[in-house]
């Protein structure tokens, strides 16, 4: 198949990058100048402007992976692949986060780093599946069963994500239920900054997606050539 | 004669075993010194009495560092994921810009070769 050009897209992800960091700026101000600190937990508190945005963003990038993954299997076109394996590269990145940040705030609130209650246990068993799916595209030789298996693996991932959300409604373990649907329970002096948090990690999620992405439609198209270069017999001088 | 003797004998040490595991503990307790790290209830002594320790109420865990070992955790990891994928989009358009020039090497010779051999089709 002819390798077709990449379109030029660097000014609006440059615009996009622009962006973020205004919003990162203004994140910042609101959550260190303008949210007050909280009363029982003290500065420590301040994690929960990152925190619960990172797992907003998770839940954004699996699902962005899922819904490409879904069209890859339908339409069988790459743009959808790399979009998929950019997701799933960002959502785990914030997985990470969120398994970083939540600890670090739970040794001061709850006085363990861990405990295995169901809102954690749900995201570490998410994390895990789409960490077997970044194993699995790594392969050197992942094909077209490979990518087709690891896309059903993504929507399976993706089932998760409802129960990582209303697993503390549902099963109410240890983990709080600040913001709910009756309004949330924070101070509304601290509700710009969440906002704020959540600006910010969207921007960021599609940022970092749009840029994987890119670079992954950059390989695409060198494997493209590569076989070319191949039919022509020109990867043996090299 | 002998009866009353071995009763005797047997009810002393029954006395005695019964100082032993009921009576001495309590003396014991009651005469540790004042100066000792654990605090003894006036009432019965025992396992099942509560002890006060010395020392601070409860574990002070710094809130200050958490927060920034967070904030320094996220910064990291976006840090280095960012670099991760412009190395590898470096790599990939370097390899890619170089296979690409090659099939144009390739190519031009391909177009003079035609080109010259039209004026020899035309005088067939």
């Amino acid at each position: 198949m002819e390798p077709k050009p990449l379109k030029n897209t660097l000014p609006a992800l440059l615009l996009l990058a622009l962006l973020t960091a205004v919003a990162l700026a203004a994140a910042l101000y609101a959550i260190f100048v303008m949210a007050p600190v909280e009363a029982r937990m003290g500065i420590v508190q301040k994690i929960f402007y990152f925190h619960v945005p990172s797992a907003y963003a998770m839940y954004l990038a699996f699902i962005t992976c899922a819904v490409c993954s879904g069209l890859y299997l339908a339409r069988r076109r790459e743009r959808w692949d790399a979009i998929s394996v950019a997701s799933a590269e960002v959502g785990s990145l914030f997985c990470l986060m969120v398994l970083g940040t939540g600890p670090l705030w739970a040794r001061k609130a709850w006085g363990v780093y861990w405990i295995w209650e169901p809102r954690l246990t749900s995201t570490l068993l998410t994390g895990l599946i789409f960490f077997a799916y970044l194993a699995l595209r790594s392969l050197g030789s992942a094909g077209e069963v490979e990518r087709r298996f690891a896309a059903a693996l993504s929507v399976v991932g993706t089932l998760n994500i409802p129960i990582i959300h209303f697993a503390v409604y549902r099963w109410r373990g240890a983990h709080p239920a600040v913001i709910t649907g009756r309004g949330g329970g924070i101070a509304p002096q601290m509700r710009p900054a969440l906002l704020m948090g959540f600006l910010l990690f969207s921007l960021l999620a599609m940022l970092l997606i749009w840029l994987r992405a890119r670079a992954e439609e950059t390989r695409l198209r060198l494997k493209a050539v590569e076989a070319e270069a191949a039919g022509r017999g020109l990867l043996e001088d090299a | 004669m002998r009866a009353i003797n071995r009763f005797a004998a047997l009810l002393s040490r029954a006395l005695l075993l019964g100082w032993l595991v009921f009576w001495q503990p309590t003396f014991s307790a009651h005469g540790q010194p004042a100066g000792g790290a654990i605090s003894q209830p006036a009432t019965q002594g025992g396992d099942n009495a509560f002890r006060s320790v010395e020392g601070p109420a409860r574990e002070e865990v710094p809130g200050g560092l958490m927060l920034v070992a967070a904030y320094g955790l996220v910064w990291l990891l976006l840090f280095l994921y960012v670099a991760r994928v412009g190395i590898l989009q470096k790599q990939t358009q370097q390899e890619l810009d170089r296979l690409e020039q090659r099939l144009r090497n390739v190519q031009t010779p391909g177009r003079i070769e035609k080109e010259t051999a039209q004026p020899a089709q035309s005088l067939k």
